[in-house]
């Protein structure tokens, strides 16, 4: 399985990471290594549905007091008292 | 009064019989964690709360109330661990002034049970890393050499625990990281099974592997710890209450323990013969051992990596700078947020963010990703099939003694010192680690115990009858400059 720069680089991106030219060297190494693992399974059919936990009790879907506004602001970078104020997303 | 030397449970009842103070504990405690302060194992201290907890605990001990057997002991929580109005920053700049505005269940049940969150532990930036070097906040060192490294990623609450930083402490368990750093530091840490205790309030990882357990140095402090936090919460629909943990057996007379051929092979030569002189004291209570293999560890360290790093890609993602956390400069959104995360983030966080959403990516999910989830469940099916015949299964928790402080050639061999532990998670079964001798040159070693899916109470009987009969975990670290 061959894993190019390129690769590296389209992998940031959607990522929001950048990472530098040394960083992105050791990555490839890394993931190489680490896929080489599953290229031995290469020809294995795959039966995908595995889990070991079933859900004791789901919640009832119903309206509750919720985590207090004040403190949940209180870690934002730039609120107007009510909302957290962000970038314009939308032209 | 040296108090830091006592159990959890010994101080428990010292309170109970009035014998000492809740706030003498608190106060004698935090004295040790600045004689200890070149470990680097606390991030945060809560010690003027603590005191103020104190007063109301004991009081309500006074007028009789029964809150639990460790009501008023304190205790240290991992930084990735949600605690209402005290900082939480996952050793990360990321999040280096995050105060959250509520608790984890685990943090939650503890208080109510009258323990004492007294500080947060240092660790492995975001749970990712082998060896508590990854933190923004520094290296966590080895209470029993400095120039050494404590194991990772709850490297700070095996580290406060061995030198008396901490009598005991909650860490958390995703590839091997209470059992890791408990092996290194010669303290004992249990890795429940997969929702034997809810992650509600703890920072995601790798969401299917991640578990919250407790470290101590007594195997019988890990079960009451675990007694408080364990449980079914509505927060958490993977949290289940399981089979009970009950009490003890006398003797091991016929219990079936089988011993991972792979796992003692791999190992350096000195830590295999410590960990087979520590079989041989089972053997001695009447157990019958057996040789058995698992097959090549590799692949299971490929899977558990690809599993956690694509898990970590889409749980990370809510890290973007704009509602909370580190945040970066630009007009743009994209700019913003790609910056914010760019110098949030350490190194290892960011090559892991890569690799998930790499191994997640049309063309490679195929190759990578749903390869990976075979190989566990192969091996889920594997032990499954393991546990109908045998008890219990033990192997060294780690290949070497706790390497030295950036010992590590590359990444690839840390990652590969990951396979003895990795199993564990990856099919959900509980795994303990006890220090079960010491090295030439006095580094602890781990033996690592595997039960079967919520089978913790075997790990407690093997490891209580085990501490029963020897003594390296009443050994705590001087730590010496």
């Amino acid at each position: 399985m061959n894993i190019s720069m390129e690769d590296i680089k389209k992998t940031e991106k959607i990522s929001y990471i950048r990472l530098n030219c040394k960083e992105r060297n050791e990555l490839a190494e890394d993931m190489k290594f680490l896929v080489k693992g599953m290229e031995r399974l290469k020809d294995t059919a795959v039966n995908i549905t595995c889990g070991q936990v079933e859900a004791e009790s789901l919640r009832e879907d119903k309206v509750s007091e919720s985590t207090d506004k004040t403190k949940i602001l209180s870690n934002a970078p730039e609120t107007d008292g009510t909302y957290i104020i962000v970038p314009k997303t939308v032209e | 009064m040296d108090l830091y030397k006592y159990s959890a449970l010994e101080l428990g009842q010292m309170i109970r019989e009035k014998r000492i103070s809740v706030k003498e504990v608190v106060e004698c405690i935090d004295i040790r964690i600045k004689r200890i302060n070149d470990v680097n194992g606390y991030i945060t201290l809560n010690f003027d709360e603590a005191i103020n907890k104190a007063e109301k605990i004991q009081s309500r001990i006074c007028n009789g109330e029964t809150l639990s057997p460790l009501a008023g002991v304190p205790i240290a929580v991992k930084d990735n661990i949600l605690t209402e109005g005290i900082k939480t920053t996952c050793g990360s700049r990321m999040l280096q002034d995050f105060i959250p505005a509520y608790s984890a269940t685990a943090a939650k049940r503890l208080e109510d049970a009258g323990m004492i969150i007294l500080g947060k532990t240092n660790m492995d930036e975001f749970a990712m890393g082998s060896t508590g070097e990854t933190s923004f906040f520094g290296a966590v060192r080895n209470p029993w050499d400095l120039k050494r490294v404590a194991g990772g990623s709850s490297s700070g609450s095996a580290a406060a625990v061995a030198c008396g930083g901490a009598v005991c402490s909650v860490g958390s368990d995703t590839g091997g990281s209470i059992r890791l750093p408990a092996a290194y530091c010669g303290v004992t840490g249990v890795k429940p099974s997969y929702g034997r205790v809810s992650r509600c309030g703890l920072v995601a990882h790798c969401s299917s592997m991640d578990q919250i357990g407790p470290i101590g140095r007594d195997v019988l402090d890990c079960k009451a710890v675990l007694d408080i936090i364990k449980g079914s919460d509505k927060f958490d629909f993977t949290s289940v209450n399981g089979k009970e943990l009950s009490g003890y057996i006398e003797t091991f007379k016929g219990v079936k323990i089988g011993v991972i051929k792979e796992y003692f092979e791999k190992a350096d030569l000195e830590v295999s013969k410590i960990v087979m002189e520590a079989v041989a004291v089972f053997k001695k209570l009447g157990a019958e051992i057996h040789e058995i293999s698992v097959g090549k560890t590799e692949e299971a360290v490929s899977a558990y990596y690809i599993l956690a790093c694509a898990e970590a890609s889409s749980n990370l993602s809510r890290f973007d700078g704009l509602k909370y956390g580190c945040c970066g400069e630009d007009e743009n959104v994209e700019e913003k947020i790609t910056n914010s995360r760019t110098e949030g983030f350490g190194v290892e966080v960011k090559r892991r963010i890569i690799m998930g959403n790499f191994v997640l990516s049309s063309g490679y999910y195929d190759d990578c990703y749903r390869k990976a989830v075979e190989i566990r469940r192969r091996l889920t099916e594997q032990y499954r099939e393991m546990f109908k015949e045998f008890d219990l299964v033990l192997s060294p928790s780690a290949l070497t003694v706790a390497p030295s402080v950036g010992g590590y050639k590359n990444k690839r061999d840390m990652y590969m010192n990951d396979s003895q532990t990795v199993s564990a998670n990856l099919t959900g079964v509980p795994a303990m680690s006890i220090p079960c001798g010491t090295s030439k040159n006095g580094l602890p070693v781990g033996l690592q115990l595997i039960a079967d899916y919520m089978n913790e109470e075997m790990l407690f009987y093997a490891g209580a009858l085990f501490q029963r009969e020897t003594d390296f975990h009443k050994k705590i670290a001087e730590v010496n400059r």
